[in-house]
């Protein structure tokens, strides 16, 4: 069989360090974009969590981004300087290189501290969510999930309701459970999930940051109606929602008063 | 024979030599293969068993209780360990008189390794039989609770496979007797044994779980 | 001294099949319960691909009916079973089944140099239970198709549908077949190389199929175990899952996703394998760094038995746990990362042809990076607290699935086809299934991530609560729905282009691509005996600029006169 002889090549090749130097210059305007970007013009950021959350994600968008345009761009000009030409013989082969230990450390190690960051700014915010509520002055919510709409119990109020209002300002302890199967509550606007599951609490703490009504949504597939199960949440002024608890309270007497005891389950 | 002998291999790299009787290398090739196939069988058996002792742990976990509570309220009573412990003695002298059935057919000691591969058997149908009464006689039922989930669920498994076993040891046997085995070439005994020990073991953890914790 | 030159001393040599049986002769024998791992592949490819229309119709359907907030033509009764069968076909009857029954039987034996797989008749009998449950599965939409995604998610499947059964039933078998098919090529991979074929000098295709088959025959037993126990808590009532008899719903999503993760790596390390195999032949370049593309795809394989509960991380998993799962998680971006890198880094300097299989190489280094991205933005637990259950994560899958998964299968196609039937496809055609394939697809998939960022939940019949959030969301839908339309026709260019080659392909000869790799010294499509006699293996294969590191290969050009069943009696040996 003929040898062919493989290529030499010293340096890069034609026009790496250009196309190096304008991906680093579409990332540096791609990170300033996303960092300065207020995601909350895109989606209300009606939580504190949420700004913590948005945070995170605007980290994740700018690294995310640097990989895919490096990643994209490299690949995208290899295959344009390295295509096999008309000019070329048949048996042409490319630069025998198989290996190049310096570059593959730096490959498992950049990447590796990315990740690291990344995780540890995910602990930290995982932290504020978990701990950074001060769960004891807190105004305790139930929220009961069931086929095909939310309820909610407040504290002083002796029938669930079926809509949510919250002071704004005032920390959240939410605690989260399902009478039938796996729903999943959703408040996009908030950045706030959790799983309902039947037999299981699970808590959520937040506190509500903006004025407005958002909506619920269910996230986990519960019957037919899942596509239609949503509901609404309310942030008001704590007078407004000292008025509607009262108003809530008034009419649940009212409605208790006049039926008998025997009515009820 | 020439097969390897290529020239080329020879002007490049020396001569391979490779020395041995063709057929017993073939069979041991044969076995070779077999072997591996069947130890990964039995890995892949040991994951079953791990899924659903996984899901005794994680069910008897997520109660206060264990034994729990009955709709009733009632606490469900706990197995009887004292017969376990005898229908356990059961099995594993049944891994003891077949590892001596093996060790008989290695030292071509036909009739000692029939009556020992018999005592197996036997034995193995007395650990079914065994098991049979223990699910008459206990006051809980598959479909009641977690526990009798998880127990049924997890002895009937084993059971079954006890049950299979009992027909692979009888099978072999027959085979045996039909002179489809010699001295020197016994897979399927020895596939025979593995499983059987193997039995035995998850059975270990089985009497642990639910007898001792 | 002369032994340790090609290895020799390591390997057991495959004198099992070193014996050729003569091909058998009736048409049901030879093309229906085959033993021979090529037909068996082709039958894979056959069985799955048909499964592919379906899914991929079913799709079609989903897509259709998100034209509309309100829904366009489905009952969500209706559109619940389609996305459901969809799911579950394209995972269990496509994916998987083409990855490793496909591609993994036809070519891993050819490239290990072996006559067979290691129990051919086991392999036949995974083949078979294939259709069997496929029809199963299908069959539910008779008794009422199940609704829950899937996952099937407790306690709801427990509620589910009669159709339910079937598909726990269809689930379990085709478990059963991929978990011995996993053990037969495991033994197969282990114990039948060609001798000199160490463990470094095996290729990459056979090393992704090594770490797939480990995973099969490990995973796969614990979706069964699920599987049993989700059928019988449905049938005879025993409790499980359902918390109102003492079960535990999280307790289905541990067993479910310990086995449905590693199954993602089980969809994706055959592309990877694939991937390795195109990307040298290519760019006639040695594939750049081959030990750490090796061994990162069994560390893959092994990290992801540890990363499952990254599913879980809304359901009320203990928040303690979510942590570790999270670190695991990301650190598997690692050796995936290491393996993009090295394929990057053989393009550079490459003489790089563009034949449709690169190309679609090409295009899987694309969208599985991004698609391996966004995992990466699924993996930290409070990002995934907004993007759970969202079009995010339905973007997030098919990038790495379609993306993936299905580009490597595609590639693997154009890659291997000649090999398979002996002729060419059509260039030309290939590469307009390409571009359309690669433009339909991201036009689909792309706008998904903002639409789950902005809210679309998944599972979704209608969305007219999402709808009034954000103004754009019809717009959106309508532009992945139209895209996906392009996506679909272009599929139909790769059945023309296989018709096509049928009748006017050009006979493909040994190698039309100059590759290196054992399957590539034999006829195509090889014959039955593959080789007539066993390879020698001597080097690793990329090495473009040496020669081919194989003897004993002089005498395959002319079969075998006549079948043979000569006794295992002739020797391996060279004899000086
Ligand atoms: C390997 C896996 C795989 C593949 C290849 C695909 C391919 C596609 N998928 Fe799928 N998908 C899943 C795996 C996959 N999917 C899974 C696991 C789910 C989750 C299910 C669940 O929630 O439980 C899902 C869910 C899912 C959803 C979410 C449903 C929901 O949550 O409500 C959507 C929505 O758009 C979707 C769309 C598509 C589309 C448009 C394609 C297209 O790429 C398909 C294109 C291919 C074809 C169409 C086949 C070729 C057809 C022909 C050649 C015939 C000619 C046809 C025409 C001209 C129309 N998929
Ligand atoms: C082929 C299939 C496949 C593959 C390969 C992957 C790969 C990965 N997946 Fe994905 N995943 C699915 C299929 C797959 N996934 C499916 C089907 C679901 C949905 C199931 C359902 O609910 O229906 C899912 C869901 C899913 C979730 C759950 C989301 C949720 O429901 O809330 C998560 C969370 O962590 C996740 C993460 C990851 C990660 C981190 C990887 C990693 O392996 C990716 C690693 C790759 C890269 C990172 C890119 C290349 C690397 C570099 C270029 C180096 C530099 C990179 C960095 C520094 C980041 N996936
Ligand atoms: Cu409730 Cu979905
Ligand atoms: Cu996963």
């Amino acid at each position: 069989m003929a040898q062919v002889v493989a290529p030499q090549q010293k340096g890069m090749g034609p026009g790496f360090w250009t196309v190096t130097l304008i991906m680093t210059a579409i990332n540096i305007i791609w990170g300033f974009f996303v960092t300065n970007l207020d995601f909350g013009t895109l989606i209300p950021e009606a939580s504190d969590r949420a700004v913590d959350i948005d945070n995170l994600f605007k980290f994740m968008a700018v690294f995310g981004g640097a990989i895919t345009v490096y990643v994209t761009g490299y690949i995208v000009y290899f295959c344009i300087v390295w295509r096999r030409r008309a000019t070329d013989p048949p048996d042409a082969i490319g630069i025998q290189i198989h290996d190049a230990p310096a570059l593959e450390i730096w490959w498992t190690i950049i990447p590796a501290i990315l990740l690291a960051v990344l995780s540890w700014l995910s602990v930290k915010v995982w932290a504020q969510i978990q701990f950074g509520t001060a769960t004891a002055t807190a105004l305790s919510t139930e929220v009961i999930a069931h086929q095909f709409a939310y309820s909610f119990r407040y504290p002083g109020l002796a029938d669930p309701v079926d809509e949510m209002h919250l002071p704004i300002g005032k920390p959240v302890h939410l605690i989260v459970t399902s009478t039938d199967v796996i729903h999943s509550f959703w408040v996009p606007d908030m950045r706030l999930k959790a799983d309902t599951v039947p037999g299981i609490t699970q808590y959520l703490n937040f506190t509500p940051t903006r004025l407005g009504t958002y909506t619920i949504e269910c996230t986990e597939f519960c019957g037919l109606a899942h596509s239609q199960m949503s509901g609404k949440l309310v942030v008001e002024s704590p007078e407004q929602f000292q008025t509607w608890l009262d108003r809530q309270k008034l009419a649940q007497s009212k409605a208790a008063a006049p039926s008998n005891p025997g009515e009820k389950k | 024979m020439a097969v390897l002998s290529t020239s080329a291999l020879n002007a490049n790299h020396g001569v391979i030599e490779v020395r041995y009787d063709d057929v017993d290398r073939a069979y041991s090739v044969q076995r070779d293969l077999r072997l591996l196939g069947f130890a990964l069988f039995l890995l892949s058996d040991i994951v079953l068993f791990s899924m659903f002792i996984f899901a005794y742990l994680y069910l008897r976990n997520s109660v206060p209780l264990w034994p729990p509570v009955n709709s009733l309220g009632h606490q469900l009573p706990r197995f009887d360990l004292a017969f376990a412990t005898m229908n356990s003695v059961v099995l594993f002298g049944s891994g003891v008189t077949m590892h001596f059935a093996l060790e008989a057919w290695k030292r071509v000691e036909r009739s000692a390794f029939f009556a020992w591969l018999f005592a197996t058997i036997v034995l193995g149908v007395c650990f079914l039989l065994g098991q049979a009464y223990e699910y008459h006689s206990i006051a809980i039922t598959w479909a009641g609770s977690t526990m009798g989930a998880t127990f049924f669920t997890l002895t009937g498994m084993h059971g079954l496979h006890v049950f299979v076993g009992v027909v692979y040891l009888a099978i072999l046997g027959i085979q045996a007797s039909r002179g489809v085995y010699t001295p020197a070439k016994y897979f399927g005994l020895t596939a025979g044994t593995l499983y059987w020990h193997f039995v035995d073991v998850i059975w270990v953890a089985l009497f642990f779980l639910f007898y001792l914790m | 001294m002369a032994v340790s030159a090609i290895g020799y001393g390591q390997q057991t040599f495959d004198q099992e099949h070193d014996h050729i049986h003569p091909e058998p002769d009736s048409f049901i024998r030879k093309y229906v319960f085959s033993i021979d791992h090529k037909i068996i592949g082709f039958q894979y490819m056959i069985t799955g691909f048909l499964f592919f229309v379906i899914a991929g119709l079913l799709a079609e359907v989903i897509r259709i009916q998100l034209l509309t907030p309100a829904g366009a033509i489905l009952k969500p009764e209706v559109y619940n079973g389609v996305y459901t069968l969809h799911g579950t076909a394209m995972v269990w009857m496509v994916i998987i089944p083409l990855v490793t029954g496909g591609f993994g039987n036809f070519v891993m034996p050819l490239q290990i140099g072996a006559r067979d797989v290691a129990f051919p008749w086991l392999n036949m009998v995974s083949f078979w239970i294939f259709p069997v449950s496929g029809m199963l599965l299908f069959a539910s939409v008779l008794v009422g198709a199940p609704d829950a995604g899937w996952t099937e998610y407790a306690p709801i499947s427990v509620q589910g549908p009669p159709g339910t059964n079937l598909w726990c039933a269809a689930i379990f078998l085709i478990g059963i077949s991929s978990t011995m098919t996993g053990l037969n090529f495991m033994v197969t991979i282990a114990k039948m190389r060609a001798p000199g074929m160490t463990w470094t000098r095996m290729p990459l295709f056979t090393w992704a199929t090594f770490a797939t088959a480990l995973i099969n025959m490990v995973a796969t037993v614990a979706l069964s175990a699920a599987l049993a126990a989700l059928f019988i808590e449905r049938v005879f009532g025993v409790p499980f899952f359902d918390p109102a008899h003492g079960g535990s719903p999280i307790l289905w999503q541990h067993m479910f996703w310990f086995y449905s993760h590693p199954a993602v790596y089980i969809m994706i390390l055959p592309a990877f394998g694939i991937i390795s195999e195109v990307l040298p032949t290519f760019a006639r370049k040695p594939i750049f760094g081959y030990k750490m593309i090796a061994f990162s795809s069994l560390s893959i394989a092994i990290l992801g038995f540890a990363v499952w509960a990254h599913h879980m991380f809304t359901s009320g998993l203990a928040p303690w746990l979510q942590l570790p799962f999270m670190l695991i998680t990301m650190v598997i971006g690692i050796p995936t990362g290491i393996k993009i890198f090295s394929w990057m880094a053989t393009l550079w300097g490459g003489k790089i042809h563009f034949s449709p299989a690169m190309l679609f190489a090409v295009g899987f280094l694309l969208t599985f990076s991004f698609g391996g991205v966004t995992g990466v933005f699924l993996a930290s637990v409070p990002a995934d607290l907004h993007e759970h259950g969202t079009y995010f994560v339905v973007a997030h899958f098919h990038y790495v699935l379609f993306g993936g998964s299905v580009f490597g299968i595609f590639s693997g196609m154009y890659y291997w086809w000649p090999k398979m039937t002996g002729r060419l496809m059509n260039e030309a055609l290939g590469k307009w299934h390409f571009w359309t394939t690669f433009i339909g697809f991201n036009g689909t998939f792309l706008p998904m991530h903002w639409l789950g960022l902005y809210g679309m939940p998944r599972r979704y019949a209608s969305y007219p609560a999402f709808a009034a959030l954000y103004p754009q969301a019809q717009f959106w839908n309508d532009v992945a729905s139209g895209f996906s339309f392009l996506m679909a026709s272009s599929t139909l260019l790769f059945f023309a282009n296989m018709l096509w080659s049928f009748k006017y392909g050009k006979p493909a000869g040994k190698n039309p691509w100059g590759a290196r790799t054992l399957e590539w010294m034999i006829a195509s499509p090889p014959p039955y005996y593959n080789f007539k006699h066993i390879p020698a293996v001597l080097d690793n294969p990329y090495y473009f600029d040496k020669p081919l590191p194989y003897r004993n290969l002089e005498d395959e050009d002319t079969p075998l006169e006549k079948p043979v069943d000569k006794p295992a009696s002739h020797r391996t040996g060279a004899h000086a």
